[in-house]
């Protein structure tokens, strides 16, 4: 990274102490060391690891194709399914390869019952290596254990309970922006006792294929990320931020969206996000995360700010 | 695994109406790419990433054009390592070769000499060359641009000594990726189909038998690889079955029937598969193919990392 000392970057999202705002998002960085067999990139700039959905069991997850590229490189459609090896596994396996990684772990965990989003959120949240729990309740791709839970605001309120219960480390819960209103649902996540929420998860999409009319993906719809979605993370990021400070609430805001410039990720942080999570950019540009940290430093700069807290929620809307 | 490496187009070639040759100036891939493993390419430059302060004015001037330009892609594409050459005089050479099916590679095809893009390898698990080097006999089935990640394979087989039949399976003459040329032909061991009066320059020097088949007969015989490869097992000389293999890459139908061949005639047969990938390296998991367990269960590998090379007898067909 260039260096910029006179910029902090340094930020705390609900007790979670980050050395800079920037997260990998959930799915997109597998169990943390992947990236890193890449000979060049650097995980430098990533202050936070949120790992690949876990569930109780292990879930094959949908069929191929799981993946496909929208119109003009705009986005991608992705239906994984939550495929993952299972709590124990993930316990067992794939945390003490991340013994030695500087940034914080950040589990997301996912279900199909109140129970099991419970369950689950102890059994990673027990494990030292473990910082955070990020509660996946905006899933798209899954028929239960997904987006359902986060669409409805009792339902969000239950599972965040549960998993409240079963940690005291700070509670993340991602929420989706496929819904009506959001500001109900992040309502409810707070009153049940979430430190932070994560905005947004993908945005429902599909692709057909007009030779073999068929969904070109094997789930028929996924969802949709990258450069198409960040007008519309954007807009959620803003909205529940501003309702939050309405409400005189001061539960931070992990935006994620189609970060794909560190002006992008600024452009969030002054819709109100602590922290933002990158995700789809690393399959187009594996140097991003050093990349995005130096463009929003050198942004900083320029704008004359030395303290990347001092731009949070600083939109002017009248 | 390798590393990201900007290369530089040196040569592209249209090899008929459906397939690009594009030859590379990519020093680390070339050195360190075996045969099976592949390359995660940029087909267009990132729009997004030149909104950074450096490369502003060069994305100001790049939205005057007037030029059409290919339409932008998102995620890197991946590409078998075609040919390579690790000693070029200014760094070595890779070649890849495709079918312009889409965005990416709609875009790779219109890529002219001297001009940049990025590239990420090589990546995957490639073919077992310790057991490949000590067979006798080998068949090599591609279905159309499916012979792109087995010419290494075929390359390093007659390294070897190997005996060596390449069978290139097709729709229609269009589709076979070889420069190929009727004339006079001696085949290793297809000695006993004189009819075969295909050549290509390359596999005639490599010293291995090229077999031609198109579903249309438009060129070689007719009728599928697989006919091919039936009848070549079924000639195939009493015993040595620990000595021979054979592999393929091709549509997923063509595989399967391949790999039921191979069985049933007690043959080992490794597949290379293909899928719509996302990051390449293993994290995202969009990529994964069902194989079975030792327990029979189903277990979930992804391509990029654990393959592309599989165990055609681990592969789990019913999906398709």
């Amino acid at each position: 990274m260039k260096d910029n000392p006179g910029v902090k970057l340094a930020v705390n999202v609900g007790g979670l102490a980050l050395a800079t705002p920037m997260l990998v998002a959930s799915g997109t960085y597998g169990w943390g060391t992947e990236f890193e067999e890449i000979e060049g990139f650097s995980s430098a700039a990533i202050s936070g690891i949120v790992l690949k959905g876990t569930t109780l069991e292990r879930r094959e997850g949908n069929r191929t194709p799981r993946i496909v590229e929208t119109a003009g490189g705009a986005g991608i459609l992705n239906a994984i399914g939550l495929e993952n090896p299972g709590v124990e596994y993930v316990v067992k396996h794939y945390l003490p390869r991340l013994k030695d990684v500087k940034a914080r772990v950040i589990a997301n965990v996912a279900g199909a019952t109140v129970e099991e989003y419970a369950e689950v959120t102890s059994r990673l949240a027990g494990e030292a290596r473990i910082d955070a729990v990020e509660v996946n309740v905006s899933c798209p791709n899954v028929k239960r254990g997904g987006m359902q839970f986060g669409a409805d605001a009792d339902v969000c309120g239950q599972v965040v309970r549960g998993c409240r219960k079963a940690t005291r480390k700070p509670l993340i819960v991602k929420l989706s922006p496929n819904v009506t209103d959001i500001r109900p649902i992040a309502g409810a996540a707070v009153d049940a006792g979430a430190d932070v929420l994560t905005i947004a998860n993908t945005v429902l999409g599909t692709a057909v294929d007009v030779r073999t009319r068929r969904p070109i993906l094997g789930n028929v719809s996924g969802g949709l990320s990258g450069p198409a979605v960040k007008p519309i993370a954007l807009q959620k990021v803003m909205e529940v931020a501003c309702w939050l400070k309405s409400e005189g609430l001061k539960t931070p805001v992990i935006a994620s969206g189609g970060i794909m410039t560190g002006e992008d990720a600024l452009e969030f942080m002054v819709a109100g996000a602590r922290a933002f999570a990158i995700g789809t950019v690393l399959f187009a540009d594996v140097k991003a995360p050093e990349r995005i940290m130096n463009e929003m430093r050198d942004l900083l700069a320029e704008l004359g700010v030395t303290d990347v807290n001092d731009v949070v929620g600083t939109l002017q809307l009248s | 695994m390798g590393g990201q490496e900007t290369a530089t187009v040196v040569e592209s070639r249209r090899l008929g109406p459906n397939h690009v040759r594009l030859k590379l100036r990519a020093p680390g891939v070339a050195l360190r790419s075996l045969p099976g493993q592949f390359v995660n390419v940029r087909c267009t430059p990132l729009a997004f990433a030149a909104r950074t302060f450096d490369d502003w004015e060069t994305f100001r001037r790049s939205r005057r054009t007037t030029e059409p330009q290919p339409p932008a892609t998102l995620l890197m594409r991946p590409f078998a390592v075609y040919r390579r050459w690790p000693n070029g005089p200014d760094g070595g050479h890779i070649e890849i070769l495709f079918k312009i099916v889409g965005r990416g590679t709609d875009a790779l095809a219109r890529k002219r000499p001297g001009e940049t893009l990025d590239l990420v390898g090589p990546l995957g698990t490639g073919f077992d060359l310790d057991w490949c080097r000590r067979l006798r006999k080998a068949v090599v089935v591609a279905g159309g641009v499916g012979l792109a990640p087995l010419h290494p394979l075929v390359e390093y087989l007659r390294e070897h000594d190997v005996d060596t039949l390449v069978i290139v399976g097709a729709i229609r003459e269009e589709d076979v990726p070889l420069e190929t040329a009727d004339s006079r032909v001696t085949l290793s061991f297809m000695s006993t189909e004189p009819e075969v009066t295909i050549t290509c320059e390359e596999y005639e020097r490599l010293g291995c038998g090229l077999g031609i088949v198109t579903l249309e007969g438009t060129r070689g015989y007719k009728g599928l690889p697989t006919e091919m490869l039936d009848r070549f097992l079924h000639r195939r000389e009493a015993g040595g079955h620990g000595e021979m293999a054979v592999f393929a890459c091709g549509p997923w139908g063509m595989m399967r029937e391949v790999a039921r061949h191979a069985a049933e005639h007690d043959v080992r047969c490794q597949v290379l598969l293909e899928e719509r990938m996302g990051c390449g390296v293993g994290a995202c998991m969009a990529c994964t193919c069902r194989t079975k367990g030792r327990t029979g269960e189903v277990v979930r590998k992804r391509i990029c990392v654990d393959g592309p090379v599989f165990e055609a007898g681990e592969v789990v067909w019913d999906e398709g």
